[in-house]
């Protein structure tokens, strides 16, 4: 990266061409105090807390640092009695109507208006009581509580919510003094993510749940990684009297549990993590007697699930025997679960759970590992295509990165989708496209002759399908985010769009570019500076004119033009294809494939935290009819869920929070899962139960109960994990796990082609194309895509059912 | 005397009728504009003219259009500030009322010179009277062909729009009435970038008071040194004054630029009602420093003679105060309206104004502390300089001066009780 000089106080440092002047001195050791600057949001220059005097160019004002680029030779001075009078002045003027009121405030502790105010404020103020304008405190969502009279109005909040979320769900309403965070309404509609609660510098915005439930300086704050959606991001989790309380992405003083969300979570990682501590968690193992599941200790029930499988195995062989896992039990956990099977039971029917309407990873990987895209790649691309899935719903955090790539790198998105999603705001070219019929855009890509034919099974115009072939073909680099709706053979094509869709030279893909910012330029659209683009506006237009108000990071470099975001399910589907645990690998039966052949040729199932039979769906009853012709049923389960109740024994299972593991996101990063609080009632790690039955069987894994040693076997035995162990990852946190490229010698091209045309052919073109707006609430699908955990989540689903069942309160009008 | 805007005032509005403008010379000016200027020749004669802001700022008008980029990928857009807010000030109302067309026809021309085809008339949303006149004007001149497609067959297209603001003070600062143009919650924007580079919908925008725009037409038809020769060496022509106050005959009057303040008070106003005596007067609209009766004396009309006072011309909205007033009540009642205006934006002139109304609030019950009036001096001196856009300068200025101009006023408001018990526990 290109540096110049300046001079902070007399200092000569470098500091990055373009950075703003406030980030350039944190670099280099001088700390700016700011409320509303904040890295990743538009500068705003509101506080007037990081003023400075510059001298060269002599400016006759003070300038605020966080709107001012460095350039070479700067001078800078940030400590003078001036600067200070003026850092005390703002102090004693936000301090002028806040209520003082930290010994009842949430914030206190990691209040950053506490920590400015001992760092560069006056020991006494002038305003008096009288001198103070009371708000009412008031609560303006399920999950956010707002005291009007704490807030320095540094619109982080909104900020956040209008260039992160692309939400606008809140605002300032009225003017000057009475300025408030609220929502035109006085109640908030929104997902739910609390980012705003979490950047808010003082107690204005605080988390429902967390309110009146801790100090932060009695939390125990680990990080961690959250167990939801496959995006993975980081998070500190805090504890206390070995309870988790709150997941926060950053606290109050700016503390991050780093990695690779910036300060990003979304509502499922932050409110539901209350499922940890639900009375409804199986707390000892369960053993069938008769009708009932009861409470056994753990010797008898291992040993009687011990028993009951070498029984079968005998009778029966091992092969009637089946293993079924979630996608999100950890890398560990799969992988000793894949030993289990494979040494222990002798069989070949292992596989983690993963529906048909699941990423097709068999497919993916057929041929090699594609290049697998992370969030920094996503957030540096220069096109981004994004298939069948709706990330804003499914996983947050790709969004975000969609529309950070859109809005501060001048990305091209393009959407193909058959359902509507609020990112085809951001989008350059967005098309809805009939139902199922995904798929045919990849045919058309990677054989132009088919476009025609694939835009009618589409129901679009074969134009359209045209333009997204020339603009992928003119882009140097592309991201592909593909979701549910590709299917198998389209799935597998993906490995053909770097032949199909080569640059013919750089200088085209140069001069693509440069056409794409021209027309964004020459576009009569919102342009700002300080604040936000309208609703429907492209947002972007004023940072590709001042590229110097976000600093261009290296652009990261892969050795494709194309790489890859499968938008799996789970948190860990990705490790589980990793570790092996998939019939696809195994050769054996799939876990849909071992249901159906309960009682038939498998007579016992090791089910490990998946509930097959909610799952299931509209087909719930006839997978529970399958579960019952079962001789065993074994569940490794957190609580007694549909499928639990069916089953002979009932192991309990550690949480995330209680776990310590590996886990793979969806970029192909494996990340370090750390503890948080001991187990709940007598639950023990996956890995650990199926250790502990396997030496019953007479298989010893070599484990010395350590967790460190399945990793260390992981890293022997898995492609892309040698070199690795928990400390490394404790440490470095997300590490890309790489694998060989697609060797496209293995490809048959002919049968490919093939497979495509008929998955083109088996369209439905009598579905009319959805055109429709969204209108379910933001966030819902991702709520309703986790059951196991949001229905335990007392925080989610009351508050779900409450919330459509009540009326939003009356506005609280304050007068002017 | 010369007159360059108030020509038409005394047709009590006849000329808002396009042929009764026409009959009295109108539209030459535009009409010689095509035939004889090129639009960089617009802006030479502008530069000449030495014209400088009417909205308060005074900057020199050339320059500021000499700031646009000639070519720019985004439309380029003239917006006239209409948002007339000042305390005190009612001049572009008039010259809006009684001279429509002259306004319409200054911005044609620097439409022109600038290259910008669409152009927006910001009036302020008390002004709704005046802009039903505007609108009437508009289509009148769309009529006769001076805007529309093909202005006067020149092959320039040029159309105006007038939008209403919705009573907010801070969208008469330029850039916060582009925020507000857009559709936008009036917010300033951060500068650099200026308007002229970065303005409307991301285009170059330059941003005019009605009376520097209806200064336009005479520049263009009289030459740009005949309209500096009105006026003095840095300020150029005449301006439009609104005179309130304590005054016989308050009104608008158009002098020349360097004119002096009092005859303008004694002459053209008639002097102080009831034979009393004048105490200050503030010369420029709220925001600028009050002056005393002595620093009157000494002043003239001009950018240059108000610095010496210490005070700034502004926009011309002089309030006459004889020596009846309190100005502690005048400076209350002044802050009370920026406390009201403050938009929210940044800390000095959210927290700062609101602080300043409650020790005014105070002292205006006679319940003033010691050390109130310093700290009053104080909380201003904090405020100026400080706040993101000249809003809180505004506010600011107005307490130091008449603190420093007349503190008697203020000490009167200090409770003395007070200060007796501090001094019997010490």
């Amino acid at each position: 990266m290109e540096t110049v000089k300046i001079t902070i106080n007399g200092q000569e440092v470098a500091a990055p061409k373009g950075e703003l002047l406030i980030e350039a001195c944190e670099m280099n050791g001088v700390y700016l105090p700011r409320f509303c600057h904040f890295r990743g949001l538009t500068p705003q220059a509101s506080c007037r807390m990081c003023v400075v005097r510059v001298d060269n160019p002599k400016i006759p004002k003070l300038q605020t640092a966080c709107t001012m680029p460095v350039s070479d030779g700067m001078v800078v001075t940030t400590d003078s009695q001036e600067i200070e009078e003026v850092r005390s002045a703002m102090i004693e003027f936000l301090l002028s109507n806040h209520p003082v009121d930290c010994p009842v405030c949430d914030r206190a502790g990691e209040c950053e208006l506490q920590d400015q105010t001992y760092g560069f404020g006056e020991d006494r103020t002038r305003s008096q009581y009288d001198d103070k304008e009371n708000f009412l405190e008031r609560q303006i969502s399920p999950f956010i509580y707002n005291d009007p009279q704490r807030c320095v109005v540094c619109k982080r909040c909104t900020r956040v919510c209008e260039e992160w979320m692309d939400e606008f769900a809140i605002t300032t309403v009225n003017r000057g003094s009475q300025t408030l965070i609220s929502s035109f309404s006085g109640w908030v509609e929104c997902s739910d993510c609390g980012n705003c609660v979490d950047v808010c510098p003082t107690g204005t915005l605080l988390h429902v749940p967390y309110k009146y439930v801790a100090r932060p300086w009695d939390l125990k704050q680990t990080p961690t990684v959250c167990n939801f959606c496959s995006d993975g991001c980081s998070m500190l989790a805090g504890s206390r009297s070995e309870k988790l309380i709150r997941t926060v992405a950053r606290d109050g003083r700016g503390r991050t549990a780093g990695g690779i969300n910036h300060d990003f979570l979304c509502s499922l990682g932050r409110y539901t993590i209350d499922f940890v501590h639900n009375r409804q968690r199986v707390d000892r193992p369960m053993v069938r007697r008769g009708e009932h599941l009861v409470p056994a200790t753990w010797d008898e029930a291992l040993n009687f699930v011990a028993q009951r499988l070498s029984e079968i195995k005998a009778q029966n062989g091992g092969e009637s025997i089946g293993v079924i896992s979630a996608g999100r039990l950890m890398n560990e956990d799969q992988y000793v679960l894949r030993r289990f099977a494979e040494e222990t039971i002798g069989t070949k029917n292992a596989d983690f759970y993963h529906d048909d309407d699941e990423v097709d990873l068999a497919a993916f990987f057929k041929y090699g590992t594609p290049a697998i895209a992370t969030q920094e790649h996503i957030q540096s691309a220069d096109t981004i295509l994004l298939i069948g899935s709706d990330p804003n719903e499914e996983n947050p955090l790709t969004a975000f990165s969609i529309r950070w790539a859109v809005r501060q790198k001048a990305a091209r998105l393009v959407i193909v989708n058959s359902m509507p999603s609020r990112l085809e705001r951001q989008a350059q070219t967005a098309v809805r496209v009939r139902e199922g019929s995904e798929p045919a855009l990849i045919h058309a890509l990677v054989d132009e002759s088919r476009i025609n034919d694939a835009a009618s099974a589409m129901g679009v115009d074969a134009g359209q399908i045209s333009d997204i072939r020339r603009v992928l073909v003119e882009s140097a680099k592309v991201v592909v985010i593909f979701g549910d709706e590709l299917r198998s053979a389209a799935v597998e094509a993906l490995a053909l769009l770097e032949e199909t869709l080569a640059t013919p030279n750089p200088e085209v893909a140069e001069a693509s570019r440069k056409a794409h910012i021209d027309a964004l330029q020459r576009a009569v659209k919102s342009s700002n500076s300080t604040q936000k683009p309208s609703i429907n506006e492209n947002p972007y237009t004023y940072i590709v004119e001042h590229p110097t108000l976000e600093v261009a990071a290296e652009p990261v470099s892969s050795a494709t033009k194309f790489s890859f975001v499968p938008l799996v399910r789970y948190s860990n589907s990705m490790g589980a294809w990793q570790m092996g645990l998939d019939s696809a690998g195994t050769g054996g039966l799939s876990a849909q494939a071992m249901i159906n052949a309960a009682g038939g040729s498998i007579k016992a199932l090791y089910i490990a935290g998946e509930d097959v039979v909610s799952k299931a769906g509209g087909n719930a009853s006839i997978v529970r009819s399958q579960l019952e012709k079962l001789d065993l049923l074994v569940v490794q389960e957190m609580f007694l869920t549909d499928t639990a109740e069916l089953a002979d024994v009932v192991l309990p299972v550690t949480s995330f929070a209680e776990a310590q593991g590996t886990q793979v996101n969806n970029g192909s990063q494996v990340q370090f899962v750390r503890r948080t609080i001991p187990p709940v009632g007598q639950a023990r790690p996956d890995w650990m139960i199926v250790t502990q039955v396997a030496r019953l069987m007479g298989t010893d894994f070599n484990f010395q109960g350590q967790l460190k040693n399945v990793f260390k076997e992981i890293a022997e035995k898995i492609d892309g994990y040698s070199g690795l162990s928990h400390n490394l990852l404790a440490n470095e946190g997300a590490t890309i796990i790489r694998r060989a490229l697609p060797d496209s010698g293995r490809i048959d091209h002919a049968d490919l082609h093939n497979r495509l045309a008929m998955l083109t052919a088996a369209i439905d073109r009598s579905v009319a194309v959805d055109s429709s707006e969204l209108t379910a609430k933001a966030g819902s699908r991702l709520q309703n895509r986790y059951p196991l955990i949001t229905r335990y989540s007392e925080m989610i689903s009351p508050k779900l059912a409450e919330e459509s069942a009540l009326e939003a309160p009356a506005p609280v009008i304050f007068p002017a | 005397m010369t007159k360059v805007l108030t020509n038409r005032f005394d047709l009590k509005g006849g000329a808002c009728d396009i042929d009764v403008y026409l009959k009295t010379g109108g539209y030459q000016a535009l009409a010689r504009t095509f035939k004889d200027f090129t639009p960089d020749q617009v802006i030479e004669e502008v530069k000449k003219s030495a014209l400088r802001g009417r909205g308060g700022a005074g900057f020199p008008t050339g320059m500021k259009w000499g700031f646009v980029p000639k070519e720019s990928k985004r439309p380029k857009y003239v917006v006239c500030n209409a948002d007339e807010s000042e305390p005190g000030t009612g001049k572009d109302r008039d010259l809006m009322r009684y001279d429509p067309h002259l306004l319409i026809e200054g911005m044609i021309i620097a439409a022109y010179a600038l290259g910008a085809r669409d152009n927006y008339i910001y009036i302020r949303g008390e002004y709704w009277y005046i802009k039903e006149i505007l609108e009437k004007a508009i289509a009148q001149a769309y009529e006769r062909g001076y805007l529309g497609k093909n202005v006067l067959g020149s092959g320039f297209e040029c159309n105006l729009y007038v939008h209403p603001g919705a009573g907010a003070y801070i969208c008469g600062e330029e850039t916060a009435l582009l925020e507000s143009l857009e559709g936008k919650r009036g917010h300033p924007r951060l500068k650099p970038p200026f308007p002229a580079v970065v303005g409307l919908y991301g285009g170059p925008t330059i941003v005019n008071n009605v009376e520097t725009l209806a200064a336009v037409p005479w520049i263009i038809q009289n030459g740009g040194e005949a309209y500096k020769a009105l006026g003095t060496e840095k300020s150029g022509g005449t301006k439009l004054f609104t005179v309130s106050g304590h005054v016989n005959r308050p009104g608008n009057y158009e002098v020349a630029m360097g004119y002096p303040l009092m005859s303008m008070v004694n002459n053209e106003c008639g002097g102080i009602p009831g034979g009393r005596k004048l105490k200050a007067i503030i010369p420029g609209g709220s925001s600028v420093p009050i002056i005393t009766a002595e620093e009157a004396e000494k002043v003239n009309l001009d950018y240059e003679s108000m610095g010496t006072v210490g005070s700034m011309l502004g926009s011309g909205g002089v309030i006459v105060m004889d020596e009846t007033v309190d100005i502690f009540e005048t400076t209350m009642n002044v802050t009370h309206f920026y406390k009201h205006e403050s938009c929210g934006w940044c800390t000095p002139c959210r927290e700062g104004t609101r602080w300043l109304f409650k020790v005014f609030e105070r002292m205006h019950r006679y319940e003033g502390r010691p050390g109130d009036v310093e700290l009053l001096y104080d909380l201003a001196d904090k405020i100026l300089g400080k706040s993101f856009c000249p809003l809180g300068d505004a506010a600011a200025m107005p307490v130091q001066s008449a603190i420093q101009k007349f503190r008697d006023d203020f000490d009167r408001r200090i409770k003395s009780t007070l200060v007796q018990i501090n001094t019997a526990a010490d």
